[in-house]
């Protein structure tokens, strides 16, 4: 039997683990040491290698075999690519310092080009009704691309649109192949999927994102959206998509697959307003985007290319919050990653160096290095800058007074918390509002009936009924100033 | 160049670049005490005033050898928290202000540490609110010392001290480069502006060595703040190497960077940085 040659990477390491650098513990996870030579992961799992220059990316879940000698290295065959779809795989001698010790590691690993752009994104950035011939020639190389792998009997295995890629001129390049080993799935299949999904993406990107969104939830029925597809393609008069994902439903043979490729490729984009209706109604979210992979919180070296990231909002304190998928991150603005340790649902901008994040969990605030300095067990927490406080509410919907570090200010809780201004927060217990001030001191009881937050020096109250205002002292204003400012 | 005497016909100039953003409201250990960072900074630049005045006084009066600026940066503006831009000692000197009981560690010739509890008189008070405009302070503090630096061609240049606990949230570090360079370019007869950077190292920070004074073979703290401050920094004249080599025991040139030093070490540079003040007389 052909061993199972190594999918992503071949490393020369120690074989105790306790040896491996810290930050690469979580990134080569070696659970296996029994075999003679080798120790290999027995899980499935993401894998991104980098040195201090270059990011090797191994997009799809593998299982690692690593050897522990440069013998054993030598012992294995380096693929040589000769297929022009194929993406570049290289061996680098000495490349790395993957351990503790000052060897240098050497490392084979499909090597992502910085010019590569996944499937999804691809479609994104080319997606403009006025710029979507990239995508057409996306189709036409996907074709090309199964016609060859078809000649010549070339066998992925496990192809997704996950490691499917593109050159910026449109032409596909496969990550993380061959593997020899048992087939998960067919690769034409794969292909006439990806195929398809491209053309959704330039006719309508809303139906795309749907289906994307669709795709990666861990009910999902795949046959049925095919099915959704290829009704929406007849009612809208589109053949060869409504055709080709007939074909795939019905297990067609690749010849059959193949042509329709070609048929697809060939038909102009049309709008697919019924499909973008019909995922709705299975998303129950239109438009939320899939979680195609979520920022490593890894060390902060490694540099985020923001022509990647789905969404990329404006620096501000010099932090970038970027999004990839349904994850958010933070990188400096030249791309250095700030690491957070759980995976950010929900981001705000940096204000003097604190963010309020959302996660799994409930919301946090972090400071600049990605540090939690309110832990994310909260159900809401609102960030004052110009205060220099925040608030926050437990899941009891207890609210209180917290520092930039995370001390609790307020000794009183309350039952809601207003906007801090001027020095102070308005407050509601019960049905009464008081104010405390920044500093977490009850400046007034909970008297009054209404109360807002203070503006230019005064703020508006009502008690027992009588609407007045009071300034900074906690004073009511005098008539005459009364007068004056509801003349303004 | 850096030769000139401070005279009361050629003042010196002190600006003081003042970070009063939020995160200063960190705490910092400074002189055994827990205290936020703009506490430990108002403390300082009170009692580099202090020092100022103290060798400006003769017999009868404090005679007017310093114009000092201090600019506090914090929100979305940088402004003077003096009345005017700069300030004579002698106006300082005569402000009427609050006082303040500081508690101070001596050590006695014998080795012995005692506590000893003295006045000081406050024209700083701690703030830290907002964000970091280090930009604007720069380009703020640039006007100022040019209509110095054009009032007073013979004089000592102006010596800018910007205290901060960390990176500009108004500008990029290339921009903050171009900034401080035009800030360094200007000059009086008796040579360029120097620029004196100080980051406060904050209590929950990872702990580093202080650097203090760096020469060109000096590890920099892996950290991108440590190496901007360095690039901005002026180098330090020959007239500051003697009493610089005594504090760190390293050879010359040195740079005016103060790098994850405790505020101790503040107020010692602070003192190196009046050198020129030993010339008044």
């Amino acid at each position: 039997m052909t061993p199972l040659l190594p999918i992503g990477a071949y490393i020369e390491c120690l074989q105790n683990s306790e040896l491996l650098a810290p930050e690469l513990r979580h990134l080569l996870p070696a659970d296996n040491f029994e075999r003679e030579g080798f120790f290999a992961t027995s899980k499935w799992l993401n894998f991104l290698l980098h040195d201090n220059e270059r990011e090797y990316i191994l997009t799809t879940p593998q299982a690692g075999q690593f050897a522990r000698s440069e013998r054993a290295i030598q012992m294995r065959v380096v693929h040589t690519r000769k297929c022009d779809y194929l993406a570049d795989c290289q061996y680098i001698p000495n490349a790395l310092t993957l351990f503790n010790s000052q060897a240098k590691s050497h490392l084979q690993a499909a090597i992502l080009q910085p010019h590569h752009t996944p499937l999804y994104d691809f479609v994104r950035r080319h997606c403009s009704p006025t710029h979507r011939a990239h995508l057409h020639s996306a189709l036409e190389s996907i074709w090309h691309c199964a016609h060859t792998l078809t000649q010549t009997g070339l066998r992925h295995g496990s192809l997704t649109s996950t490691n499917i890629a593109f050159t910026p001129e449109g032409s596909v390049r496969i990550l993380n192949y061959p593997i020899v080993g048992p087939a998960k799935c067919d690769d034409m299949e794969a292909l006439a999927k990806a195929a398809i999904a491209i053309y959704i993406g330039g006719s309508e990107l809303s139906a795309f994102k749907l289906l994307a969104e669709l795709s990666n939830t861990p009910q999902h029925n795949h046959n049925k959206t095919l099915r959704t597809i290829a009704s929406a393609a007849e009612h809208h008069g589109i053949g060869p998509l409504a055709e080709l994902s007939k074909a795939i439903l019905q297990k067609a043979n690749h010849s059959t697959l193949l042509m329709l490729l070609q048929k697809l490729a060939r038909e102009p984009f049309h709008p697919l307003t019924l499909l973008t209706q019909m995922l709705k109604t299975r998303t129950h979210n239109p438009l939320r985007i899939i979680p195609t992979e979520h920022p490593k919180q890894t060390e902060p070296h490694i540099k985020i290319d923001f022509s990647l990231c789905d969404q990329v909002m404006p620096a501000s304190d010099l932090i970038v919050r970027y999004r990839r998928g349904n994850y958010w991150g933070y990188a400096h603005y030249n791309g250095e990653q700030i690491g957070v340790e759980k995976p950010l649902l929900g981001a705000t901008d940096f204000e003097e160096g604190r963010a309020v994040v959302l996660t799994e969990r409930g919301y946090g605030m972090i400071d600049s290095k990605g540090r939690f300095v309110l832990g994310d067990h909260w159900s809401e927490i609102c960030w004052y800058c110009n205060e220099n406080i925040a608030t926050a509410a437990d899941n009891d919907g207890r609210w209180h007074i917290y520092d930039r570090m995370g001390h609790q200010l307020s000794a009183v809780a309350c039952d809601w918390m207003g906007d801090a201004s001027e020095g102070f927060v308005v407050a509601r217990r019960g049905n009464k509002y008081g104010y405390f001030s920044t500093s977490g001191h009850k400046r007034t009881d909970f008297i009054y009936d209404e109360a807002y937050g203070f503006s230019n020096g005064v703020a508006r109250v009502c008690h027992n009924g009588h609407y007045y205002h009071i300034d900074t002292s906690l004073h009511h204003l005098s008539a005459r100033l009364e007068h004056a400012l509801e003349k303004e | 160049m850096y030769s000139a005497q401070i005279t009361r016909q050629h003042k010196g100039a002190i600006l003081l670049l003042l970070d009063l953003s939020g995160s200063m409201a960190e705490r910092v250990v400074f002189e055994g005490r827990s205290m936020t960072k703009s506490q430990a900074l108002a403390e300082a630049v009170n009692s580099l005033i202090q020092e100022c005045i103290n060798r400006s006084r003769r017999e009868r009066s404090t005679a007017d050898y310093f114009d000092i600026g201090i600019v506090g940066y914090a929100a979305d503006e940088a402004t003077s928290l003096l009345k005017n831009s700069w300030q004579s000692i002698v106006a300082l000197d005569n402000t009427p202000t609050p006082t303040q009981s500081l508690r101070l560690r001596r050590t006695l010739p014998d080795g012995r540490s005692v506590e000893t509890i003295v006045e000081r008189r406050c024209w700083i008070e701690p703030e830290a609110k907002g964000r970091t405009p280090m930009g604007k302070a720069f380009q703020l503090a640039r006007r100022m010392c040019q209509s110095w630096c054009c009032k007073h061609p013979d004089s000592f240049p102006p010596i800018v001290i910007n205290i901060t606990d960390g990176e500009a949230t108004d500008a990029t570090a290339e921009e903050i480069g171009a900034l401080a360079q035009s800030l360094r370019s200007l000059s009086t007869n008796d040579g360029n502006l120097l620029l004196m950077n100080i980051h406060l190292a904050s209590e929950h920070d990872t702990p580093t060595e202080p650097l203090r004074f760096p020469n060109e073979g000096t590890p920099l703290p892996n950290n991108r703040h440590a190496q901007l401050l360095y690039n901005i920094s002026s180098p330090l004249p020959e007239l500051y190497n003697a009493a610089i080599e005594e504090l760190t025991h390293t050879p010359p040139p040195y740079r005016a960077i103060c790098y994850n030093a405790s505020l101790d070490e503040l107020v010692g540079l602070l003192a190196i940085g009046s050198l020129s003040m030993d010339r008044i007389i």
